[in-house]
């Protein structure tokens, strides 16, 4: 005898009802969200997604995005431009990744600034370097993982007492910059002084202080001709600064145009920092410094990657 | 019985006690990478980051051919904290590694006099210490949680 088919009980269809209920609301997620999803387990970082739609949304409606100002973020990296880039625009001139930092009014010292190259150099290119600089070059000889190249750098080494105070630690003690150099063969030199001179009342006093330091270094190097790198300096994080108020970054802008003046004027190579290091609106990348103006480790190593594309070819 | 087999164990443990010399100052190995981190754990004004032996070696002046092993945190340039701990291949240079992290908070402090003062204060307190063969260096914010804990690695 063929056994009648039992009637749920009322708990049974309760939990049947249940559980199609769940099923519903699985099935929508997946299909509505299902791009969140995907993120979700994907390497792309919920920044990266959120980038990545903002461009896609200012394409669609033909504005340039904040992207197109910054390359900031920390996954930068630093190709070089593509001939498809490079090619002359038709329309409106566009910003060259490598514009982005520089300070406004500099368009006519374009020249001086050091455009990246296809391939990195390793570090063997600064086997013959010197690297003089103020405790942030300092910062980045500790935290950057540079390997060669000499380092006189100094907390507090500025253009006002580049010749008049012992600041560099040697083994025989505290000796002037110009002295420290002398023991060192170097054929290239990366600067980076200005962060020290940002409550200057006289910027052009600055570029001709600069001018003079630069030009006795040059006197110093085994190279009749050196290769001479002024690095930008770097912006700072205004909220976090403490140790001024004239530590801003409309003085940095000013003291960046006079450096650039003066390296065209010289023949000197100007590399952009703030191409990597700027937030887009002429202020530093928040998180790259817990006092608004050191940088951290990342973006030390981010400097040195920097300076591996932005270099001038030596003659063949 | 019970009594002999008492001053047996009192005996071997007291023997066991002088051939270790009981703790560290004999040589016995140092954690060189946890001393460091917990000293830079002290460190509350910015972060430190691990460096190179050869920045280690240009920053301190230190012969490297006479260091067996080392270990050195130093920072952005924001701050004078930094720490620093090396392995003395021979103990004779032990003596000449701790004039050269004296030499260098003396550089320190002349330098921050000017540009950042308050580091200074930290350098005035800055621990130097050794223990067998190992050299420590400790500039921080807090040098009594740092003394503390030197204490307990056997410095």
């Amino acid at each position: 005898m063929e056994q009648k088919k039992k009637r749920p009980t009322r708990q049974e269809r309760r939990r049947a009802f249940l559980i199609n209920a769940l099923t519903l609301i699985v099935l929508v997620l997946v299909v509505f969200e299902g791009k969140s999803l995907i993120s979700l387990f994907s390497r792309q970082n919920i920044h990266e997604r959120i980038r990545m739609e903002e461009e896609e949304v200012f394409a669609q409606a033909n504005i340039p995005s904040r992207e197109t100002e910054t390359t900031a973020e920390r996954d930068t990296t630093f190709s070089a431009p593509t001939e498809a880039e490079t090619d002359p625009p038709e329309t409106e001139p566009q910003t060259e990744s490598w514009e982005i930092g520089l300070p406004e009014g500099s368009e006519d010292y374009l020249d001086c600034v050091v455009k990246p190259q296809e391939t990195s150099v390793d570090d063997s290119y600064f086997q013959d370097a010197v690297f003089i600089g103020d405790s942030r070059m300092e910062g980045f000889r500790n935290l950057s993982g540079i390997t060669k190249g000499s380092f006189v750098t100094a907390v507090g080494m500025e253009l006002e007492n580049f010749y008049s105070e012992a600041q560099i630690a040697t083994a025989q003690g505290i000796v002037p910059v110009m002295d420290a150099l002398k023991n060192i063969n170097y054929t290239k030199i990366y600067m980076m002084l200005g962060t020290n001179e940002l409550g200057a009342y006289d910027m052009n006093s600055v570029r001709e202080s600069y001018r003079k330091v630069l030009s006795d270094i040059k006197t110093l190097s085994s190279s009749a001709e050196p290769t001479v790198y002024v690095y930008s300096v770097i912006y700072v994080e205004e909220a976090l600064v403490t140790t001024g108020y004239y530590v801003n970054n409309a003085n940095v802008d000013a003291v960046n145009l006079e450096i650039m003046k003066m390296c065209q004027e010289e023949g000197y190579h100007y590399i952009n920092l703030n191409e990597v290091f700027s937030d887009g609106y002429h202020s530093l990348v928040s998180g790259a410094s817990s006092d608004g103006v050191h940088l951290e480790q990342p973006y030390c190593q981010d400097w040195l990657d920097y300076t591996r594309q932005h270099y001038i070819p030596e003659a063949a | 019985m019970k009594k002999r087999i008492s001053t047996c164990f009192a005996a071997a443990a007291a023997i066991a006690c002088v051939l270790t010399a009981c703790g560290s100052k004999g040589g016995a190995d140092i954690d060189m990478k946890k001393l460091s981190a917990d000293l830079q754990g002290t460190i509350t004004s910015g972060s430190l980051a691990e460096v190179s032996s050869d920045i280690l070696a240009s920053t301190y002046f230190l012969d490297m051919e006479k260091i067996d092993d080392s270990v050195a945190a130093l920072n952005s340039g924001a701050s004078a904290c930094e720490v620093a701990i090396v392995k003395c291949k021979d103990s004779d240079y032990v003596k000449e590694a701790e004039q050269l992290f004296h030499t260098r908070v003396d550089n320190q402090s002349a330098l921050f006099a000017d540009y950042n003062a308050p580091e200074v204060a930290k350098l005035d307190d800055a621990l130097i210490a050794s223990s067998g063969d190992y050299v420590v260096l400790c500039v921080t914010d807090d040098p009594d949680s740092a003394q503390s804990i030197l204490k307990e690695a056997g410095f």
